[in-house]
């Protein structure tokens, strides 16, 4: 039974809890203050959305809100897997020019929430040869396991293009769009 | 006669032959030494003659120098004594180296002049009587020179007569030759001697009384007569039978008139001379004639005498010479004709000999040829049968044999049957036992396949209950999230969130666990699936095979139902065999007895044969085969005929069966000794081969 901190949303670096999931073979760890919800997306109706970047799978519709989802995996530069029946889109919300912005980051699975010590947390920018080092706040061990821990900001950030293309879209018709959704 | 026989037996027939003519030769060489005895005899008795015609030569000088040295002593002849002397020594000289030559070969010995009561006149007697004359020839008185005179001319007489019968003179066997020794050896020494007396005495008497006596002259007239009579006619008849004869006897001598003829001319005319001066001088009252005259006269005829006698002694040489010549003649062509007769005689002995001896040894080559191939054939067919009587031995032992092992393989072959039999029944079961196994494994895989329908319907509901813990799993992060948000309000709330999530881990590693376990039941049950497909393959095959065993099965028991009636049949032709067997043991005994007995048969023969061989070539030799043609073996009648001729003669050793014989016959050394047997062959023959013409039948 872990206990929450109060804490001032500090996004660097600081003990606090973090959110586990995995991509592939590797750990990954988002603070907790910044995941609203995580929603399941075996059988989710995700709209693609058509000349979009490719780390952008689509869009969802989170109980009226539109979310566009970013696909972590294209994201960090690895290769897409079919079969995934347990991946969950974690509903990130991040601050972008003033405005609070939802975003669905999709992960392959979602492990647990821990506690992480601030002295665990290092920062090792030479670790991740695949992963832009840009998104990445550093690692932490957990019971032997490294947690590549991320900012979401940055990753909101650099996706901005995409994600804004994808709200015009959304603007534009003025609804969801409904489809079959092709990132399973 | 039988010692004999069997010494001959040594030898072998052409040796015996040759004895024969040996024999005969023996003969004619004892005939032919005996003329040749006789022709020597001859020649010795004229060269005997010869021998006193030299030794007399001396002699009649001696007569004829004493009768003139007497003369000359007497002082009736002018002659001087000394050279004549010189000459009766020398003529002494003469004789002794004559008496020294041949004195022996005319029995001058002491004993052989004992014998004719002739000691006293051998040459040394009358040479010492001459020397002692000679040298008191001064002191003796005329009587007694006359005596010692007579004594030698006695001596040389006594020497002449000894010389004419120890030569065989005296017996001359021809008349041409008889007569003229008659003139030399008697006749003219006589007068020689009478001559000298007439000179003696007449001169003397006429020296003494020119007007003779008449005692003078009857004493004159007896040596007239006697002279006439006793010498001169007796000369004159004596040579002229010579001269007659000479013909008849080896012809006419070349020489003996020539030589003759003008001596006795000479003599004849000396003699009538003297004898008509002797009748004058009996006759007439006057004196007719002066000493010195009529010793002349005396002389005259004394060397017409000699000279007579010396030809008539060179003719009678010449006389003797050609009949020695004939008898030398005669005895060498005795000679020849012996050695001509020998060498012919020998050459027919030896060319009959061969004549004999070449057929005989080419026949008995050829007997001894067949007798050793008689002999081989008898013992090949000795072998032969014995062979096939123990080959006999062995078939009927390898019957036996065969008849047990068939027993034994029909014993198998009964078993073999019912063995078949089992496996059918047992290949039948094990067919069933394998449809029954198939069927099970059917209704197995059923109940596989049902399991794997369970775990199928299992895993679906595994599925679920992991799809509801991840739900829950994600609730409770949500949870877990709102309750961070949510800050301190939110404590309980995560705490709450958090059991919620350890519940729903454990669900889902219930889950997972259940649904590991399902895997692995499933992957259990495909490893039981494919083992009972392994097994339902197995159990396939088995039943093929099992069909297959059957079948073979099947086979062999009717394969075994054939072998079980082969052997009956085997059986049946084994029997007939071992009756065969017995049927061919049978003909073998007789076989054999009688190959046995014409063994024995092929045994005399061949002891014939080597008897005869053995006469033919003598013991050592080896016999010569010769090649036998097949005409020369007719076809065999083996007719064992059981004649009564004796046992078979040991015979002499040959190369094939050089064994050590009988007494009867020894190995001859070398059968040349040449044994005077000469008892005829032909009845030797029959007597050494006794065996009739029975024998011979048998082959």
């Amino acid at each position: 039974m872990k206990e929450t901190q109060p804490n001032e949303g500090s996004s660097r670096g600081v003990a606090g809890q973090f959110l586990r999931f995995s991509l592939g073979d590797e750990c990954y760890g988002l603070s907790i203050n910044h995941v609203q919800e995580i929603v399941p997306l075996n059988g989710a109706a995700v709209t693609p959305v058509p000349g979009a970047a490719s780390y952008l799978c689509g869009i969802f519709n989170l109980r009226g809100t539109t979310v566009p989802l970013i696909e972590l995996r294209n994201r960090f530069a690895m290769p897409a897997e079919a079969k995934l029946p347990k991946r969950c889109a974690l509903m990130v919300e991040s601050q972008v020019m003033d405005k609070l912005v939802i975003v669905g980051f999709v992960v392959d699975q979602v492990i647990d929430v821990v506690w992480l010590q601030d002295m665990e947390i290092k920062s090792a920018p030479q670790f991740c040869g695949k992963l832009d080092t840009h998104y990445v706040d550093g690692l932490s061990m957990f019971k032997n396991e490294v947690i590549i821990l991320i900012n979401s900001e940055k990753i909101i950030e650099f996706s901005r293009g995409a994600l804004a293309y994808a709200s015009t879209v959304k603007d534009s018709s003025g609804a969801i769009l409904e489809g079959e959704t092709k990132c399973e | 006669m039988r010692v004999i026989i069997r010494a001959l037996n040594n030898y072998r027939i052409s040796v015996r032959l040759t004895m024969i003519s040996a024999a005969y030769l023996v003969v004619m060489s004892v005939l032919a030494y005996q003329t040749v005895t006789i022709s020597n005899k001859d020649i010795d008795f004229g060269r005997q003659e010869k021998l006193g015609n030299q030794y007399q030569r001396p002699l009649a000088t001696l007569l004829r120098q004493v009768g003139l040295h007497q003369m000359a002593a007497l002082k009736v002849s002018d002659d001087a004594l000394a050279p004549l002397e010189a000459s009766i020594d020398e003529s002494f000289q003469e004789l002794m180296a004559v008496q020294a030559a041949i004195g022996e070969n005319l029995d001058f010995t002491p004993d052989g002049l004992a014998k004719r009561k002739r000691s006293d006149f051998s040459p040394d007697k009358v040479r010492q009587a001459w020397m002692q004359l000679k040298g008191s020839i001064n002191t003796l008185t005329p009587e007694q020179i006359t005596e010692q005179h007579r004594t030698v001319l006695d001596g040389v007489r006594a020497m002449f007569a000894h010389s004419g019968d120890t030569s065989n003179l005296i017996l001359d066997p021809d008349l041409d030759s008889y007569y003229l020794m008659d003139v030399t050896l008697l006749a003219i020494p006589q007068s020689l001697d009478r001559l000298a007396s007439i000179g003696t005495d007449v001169t003397t008497m006429l020296s003494n009384s020119p007007q003779l006596s008449n005692p003078d002259r009857i004493k004159i007239a007896t040596y007239q007569s006697m002279l006439r009579e006793a010498d001169v006619s007796r000369i004159r008849a004596d040579l002229d039978t010579t001269f007659n004869e000479d013909a008849a006897f080896y012809g006419e001598s070349a020489t003996l008139k020539k030589e003759i003829s003008p001596r006795l001319e000479a003599y004849n005319t000396a003699h009538d001379e003297l004898i008509g001066l002797l009748g004058m001088l009996v006759e007439s009252a006057q004196p007719v004639t002066t000493p010195e005259e009529f010793v002349s006269s005396v002389k005259t005829a004394h060397a017409s005498a000699a000279a007579l006698w010396d030809a008539g002694v060179g003719e009678l040489d010449v006389f003797l010479d050609t009949r020695v010549g004939a008898f030398e003649g005669k005895r060498r062509d005795a000679i020849l004709v012996a050695l001509t007769l020998f060498l012919l005689s020998t050459g027919l002995v030896l060319v009959i000999q061969a004549s004999i001896n070449g057929p005989l040894k080419q026949s008995v080559a050829v007997l001894a040829n067949g007798s050793e191939q008689m002999t081989t054939g008898v013992t090949e067919i000795t072998s032969t049968s014995q062979s096939l009587a123990s080959g006999a031995t062995e078939q009927a032992a390898s019957l036996e044999e065969i008849a047990a092992s068939i027993e034994e393989i029909s014993g198998m072959s009964r078993h073999n049957s019912d063995n078949a039999q089992q496996a059918t029944t047992l290949a039948t079961q094990v067919q069933d036992t394998t449809d029954s196994t198939v069927s099970s494994m059917n209704i197995m895989s059923d109940a596989i396949q049902d399991i794997f329908k369970a775990a199928d319907e299992t895993a679906e509901i595994v599925k679920t209950i992991d799809e509801i813990a991840f739900q829950t799993n994600l609730l409770a992060l949500n949870a877990a999230v709102e309750a961070a948000r949510a800050g301190d309000a939110g404590k309980g709330f995560a705490v709450v969130a958090e059991e919620v999530r350890n519940l729903a881990q454990r669900s889902a590693s219930a889950a997972k666990d259940t649904a590991e376990k399902i895997r692995r039941s499933k992957d259990l049950a495909d490893r039981g699936v494919g083992q009972s497909k392994e097994v339902e393959q197995s159990l396939g095959q088995i039943r093929e095979k099992s069909v297959k065993a059957a079948e073979i099965i099947r086979e062999i028991a009717a394969a075994t139902k054939e072998q079980a009636l082969g052997i009956g049949q085997i059986n049946e032709a084994v029997s007939q065999l071992d009756q065969v067997t017995q049927g061919n043991a049978a003909a073998e005994e007789q076989s054999a007895a009688a190959s046995s007995h014409l063994g024995s048969q092929a045994d005399r023969f061949k002891g014939v044969v080597q008897e005869i061989s053995g006469m033919i070539y003598g013991s050592k030799t080896p016999v010569r085969h010769a090649e036998l043609t097949p005409e020369d073996w007719s076809s065999p009648k083996v007719a064992p005929k059981h004649t009564a001729a004796p046992a078979p003669r040991p015979v002499a050793p040959t190369p094939t069966a050089p064994t050590p014989t009988a007494p009867m016959v020894k190995p001859a050394r070398n059968g040349h000794a040449p044994s005077n047997s000469l008892t005829g062959p032909k009845s030797h023959a029959e007597q050494i081969i006794p065996l009739d013409d029975n024998d011979f039948q048998g082959f």
